[in-house]
């Protein structure tokens, strides 16, 4: 007899503690991980170090390839999900590789948003949310002395700070789309602001970009960046931070409910049996809110990941939309670590 | 051999017809079924006069349509499937034959002979507008009764300027209208003159009064000053009429009206604009570049809300809404949008608009037992016909229009006792085109729009500043040209499978049975690998990508391309 098959999309947190959980549960359960990266489960707010050299990728890595092995999951990296067919419970891989699932868990994650105003300009812009983009910046980085940041988040707060500590010129501009994902920015712009001053970052505050060119296409290339008071301002790089957006594009008319992401209920179960999703991917139902959430952040993914296993194994686990707490880094206060859709 | 219809013969069999449906999905996804893959080619070509004819035969406004058409045929098209990439930009390369079309170019109609008949039609949108279009081209002697001043129905008084500047509508109109049309405006049905009145005067009328009433909220406070009618308010901008809105405006509904709500909320000085929709943005029908515009201009989509109630004292001041779940899978019987028990909340607006969509005025006519065949618009009453969205319910402007020539068709049948025009499925030779591989890999070229202050400006700047001619040569060169068609001559084949191994899509199989009825469409029991089963090899025309790499590699030249095309032929000799 075959095996109970347990299928999942993405190896980020969720993902990772899912299949964990599952493994924990369900010893004799066929577990397969399914990443578009190339790469091992990994710490991504580690990056900004490992793009200014002072970590390695393995330093970034979260388990060996022994966890895996120990815990028998099978890791299928570099392959892209094309479709999935939930009536015939099937997952299509970009290869024209057929998988077929018993219980399917989508943590896709995010990708980098960029919003709609600045789209013309997105062929300027380097974004950084995954290993791969982050090697290819490692490896320009080197050339590039001058690095305009717009937009922000922890990421890119952590990014400056390594950037501006090996020597380079960083310059903030910060409007309206920062601090995501937090939707009343004014209140820590101040705090913001104070802080990359401090680190020795130029701020640009309350005047947001207009344009952004390339005028140069040298190795390093020059970009032209201009604000809407017509302050203008040169960078070798010009680093793109506005958060995340679910990486579901290939769920689209897959027959799923998806708003902002997938939405699910309470237990992470979206409107097909054997079909759920958790972590940044998740729209999730919150009883006591009357809305849904999305959920952001290392610690959400990983009770997500567990509440979602449980449920797939038969137990019970419930997405518990964490009590609002407050993070410092740097000076800077962060108080919500989630968003609801408005 | 496959091949069904021999070279330089035409054919109006459903067989073939059906080749058309599934090789040619653009064109037969077009409700005008407009000669696509013919027009791209000719701008690929910088023949911009014939490539703005080829459409114009079929849709009458390739400048209206190449701005504002719903696009069903990019969604159709082949270069959008797994694996190829976006679809090819249709409705731009359309706009560029509209753009590059010399000053001087000819528009060129076959017209029948007059036949004395007289011709009432009740309308001057896009239906009115193709139903006058094709019985002026019969021969038939054409009045257009409008209600509003200017001919053009919903394209002139619905749709904003900055999406479709009023020249263009000007302009196409107006080659419409010379072909004899005449036109009444200031002539409403039902208050200037009866159905009974036009069958008198005329041999045949055609109801084609289109959607003009609006649909009511129902909800408490729906008639509060402040509660605009999206048609309503549409109609007011584009009369240039002052309408105050305040800082927040909330749009109801998720269609074309409801978008050009905001965005005209936008350029009247609205601040704060919200577009409330029951389910999520994927149920829109509005194109995925409409909707990023929309976020471009700082409007934002509040999903999943149903209006429970409008509030206020005298006015509007607050908008009641109660969010929404799905019940039941998509797409299945079961389907539902359920309103969440006590999860109410209210936003602050000083207008609502409601565009939740718009039905006929039946009321217009006076015998209210009238029925329409809403495809062939033939009525209960003889002489009486109705087209477009007055029979349909709401629909979109290439739909009015392609539903206008059908009727118009009957309209033609019942006057002259005869079929003049019809569909043909037509097959001419044709040579390889060369078109490389390289070009499957073209990216998407996007439109070029104005930039943020430059586009809120005024009610009239266009936003979408149209491709370049370059630009639009390189989109077309991305176009398969599915209207090729690839076959092997199976007795000229020495079975080399030479095609096979070239072939980028898996499209050509070896087959253990070949059927010389059907169009060449492998259904997998057919394929074989085995040599002693093996019947024929045969390429299947609906994977195809028409890259002519098997054209190419076959060393005894038994692979032949012909040219596929879906056309009217006029089957009368009475043309003049």
């Amino acid at each position: 007899m075959k095996p109970f098959h347990y299928v999942i999309i993405g190896n980020g947190v969720a993902a990772n503690k899912a299949a964990e959980t599952i493994r924990h549960n369900h010893a004799d359960a066929k577990i397969t991980l399914i990443s578009r990266e190339f790469f091992l489960f990994y710490y991504r707010h580690k990056l900004p170090l490992y793009i200014t050299g002072k970590i390695d990728e393995t330093d970034l890595q979260v388990y060996p390839v022994e966890y895996y092995r120990e815990r028998n999951i099978r890791l299928r990296l570099g392959q892209i999900v094309q479709k999935v067919d939930l009536h015939k419970k099937v997952v299509y891989l970009k290869h024209m590789e057929k998988v077929h699932y018993d219980r399917l868990l989508i943590c896709s994650g995010g990708r980098s948003y960029i919003p709609e105003i600045y789209y013309p300009f997105r062929s300027c812009f380097t974004t950084m949310k995954r290993l791969s983009t982050a090697r290819t910046i490692r490896e320009k980085l080197p050339s590039v002395q001058s690095i305009a940041i717009v937009g922000g988040d922890l990421t890119s707060v952590k990014l400056a700070e390594t950037l501006i500590d090996t020597g380079r010129e960083v310059t903030f501009i910060l409007d309206d789309y920062a601090f995501w994902p937090l939707e009343s920015a004014s209140e820590i712009r101040d705090s913001l602001e104070n802080a990359l001053r401090k680190m020795g970052a130029n701020v640009i505050s309350n005047d947001p970009l207009n344009m952004v060119k390339q005028i140069k296409d040298d190795d390093p290339p020059l970009y032209e960046i201009q604000t809407q008071s017509g302050k203008t301002l040169q960078a070798q790089m010009v680093g793109a931070f506005f958060g995340f957006k679910p990486d579901i594009d290939f769920l689209i008319r897959s027959g799923l409910d998806i708003d902002r992401g997938i939405l699910v209920d309470d237990q992470l179960k979206t409107a097909f049996d054997d079909v759920y999703a958790a972590g940044d991917c998740a729209q999730i139902y919150a009883p006591e809110l009357k809305n849904y959430w999305v959920s952001v952040g290392w610690k959400n993914a990983l009770r997500l990941g567990e509440a979602a296993a449980l449920n797939m194994v038969g137990l019970t686990g419930h997405a518990r939309k964490p009590a609002a707490h407050a993070t410092q880094y740097k000076g800077i206060k962060l108080s919500t670590p989630w968003w609801h859709i408005l | 051999m496959t091949r069904f219809v021999p070279p330089n013969e035409s054919s109006q069999h459903p067989e073939d017809l059906d080749y058309i449906r599934t090789n040619i999905p653009c064109q037969w996804a077009c409700p005008a079924l407009t000669d696509i893959p013919g027009y791209i080619e000719a701008v690929y070509r910088e023949k911009y006069d014939q490539a703005y004819l080829v459409n114009r035969r079929s849709n009458l406004f390739p400048g209206i349509l190449g701005r504002i058409c719903t696009r069903p045929c990019e969604q159709a098209c082949r270069h959008g499937e797994t694996d190829l990439g976006n679809p090819v930009t249709i409705c731009h390369i359309k706009r560029v034959a509209a753009d590059y079309k010399s000053d001087d170019h000819l528009i060129q109609e076959k017209l029948f002979a007059s036949t004395g008949k007289t011709v009432g039609v009740v309308g001057a949108g896009p239906a009115g507008l193709a139903v006058a279009h094709s019985l002026a081209v019969f021969g038939h002697r054409v009045t257009l009764y409008e209600t509003f001043p200017l001919p053009g129905g919903m394209m002139f008084y619905g749709i904003p300027a900055f999406r479709l500047p009023r020249s263009i509508i000007e302009t196409e109109v107006f080659n419409i209208l010379r072909q004899g049309i005449e036109l009444k405006t200031g002539q409403t049905l039902g208050k200037n003159f009866t159905v009974q009145d036009l069958m008198s005067r005329h041999d045949a009328v055609v109801i084609s009064a289109g959607c003009q009433k609006s649909r009511d909220l129902g909800v408490p406070g729906d008639t509060l000053p402040g509660v605009l009618s999206g048609l309503d308010f549409m109609m007011n901008v584009n009369e240039g009429k002052h309408q105050a809105l305040g800082k927040q405006v909330v749009v109801i509904g998720g269609g074309f009206t409801a978008i050009d709500c905001c965005r005209s909320a936008k350029r009247l000085g609205a601040e704060d604009i919200s577009v409330a929709i029951r389910g999520v943005e994927e149920d829109l029908t509005v194109p995925e570049e409409e909707i990023r515009e929309i976020y471009r201009e700082g409007i934002r989509f509040m999903s999943l809300v149903s209006t429970v109630a409008i509030e206020g004292d005298g006015k509007v001041e607050r908008i009641r809404f109660i969010r929404n779940r799905f019940g039941g899978i998509r797409g299945s019987s079961g389907r539902s949008i359920i309103p969440i028990e006590g999860s109410e909340f209210t936003l602050e607006t000083d207008t609502v608009i409601a565009a939740i969509g718009q039905t006929p005025d039946y009321g217009l006519m006076t015998d209210s037992n009238v029925t329409f065949n809403t495809d062939t618009g033939v009525s209960s009453i003889p002489g009486l016909f109705g087209a477009g969205d007055y029979i349909r319910k709401a629909s979109t402007v290439i739909e009015a229009i392609g539903n206008g020539r059908r009727v118009a068709e009957f309209v033609d049948e019942y006057l002259v006792k005869r079929l003049r025009r019809t569909r043909t499925v037509t097959v001419k030779s044709a040579n390889d085109t060369h078109r490389p591989r390289d070009w499957d890999f073209i990216d998407k070229h996007h439109m070029p729009s104005l930039n943020f202050d430059e586009r809120l400006a005024s009610q009239e700047a266009e936003v979408e500043t149209g491709f370049s001619a370059e630009t639009g040569q390189e989109a077309a060169k991305r176009c398969y040209l599915c209207n090729l068609k690839y076959e092997i001559h199976i007795p000229d084949c020495i079975y080399c499978r030479w095609c096979i191994d070239v072939c980028p899509r898996d499209c050509i199989e070896l087959v253990a049975e070949i059927d010389p009825e059907k169009p060449a469409h492998l259904a997998d029991d057919h394929i074989v690998t085995s040599w002693n089963r093996v019947a024929g090899i045969v390429i299947d025309g609906d994977r195809c990508i028409r890259c002519g790499e098997c054209y190419r590699v076959c060393p005894t030249q038994c692979i032949h391309v012909t040219r596929v095309g879906l056309h009217d032929r006029c089957l009368s000799r009475e043309m003049s």
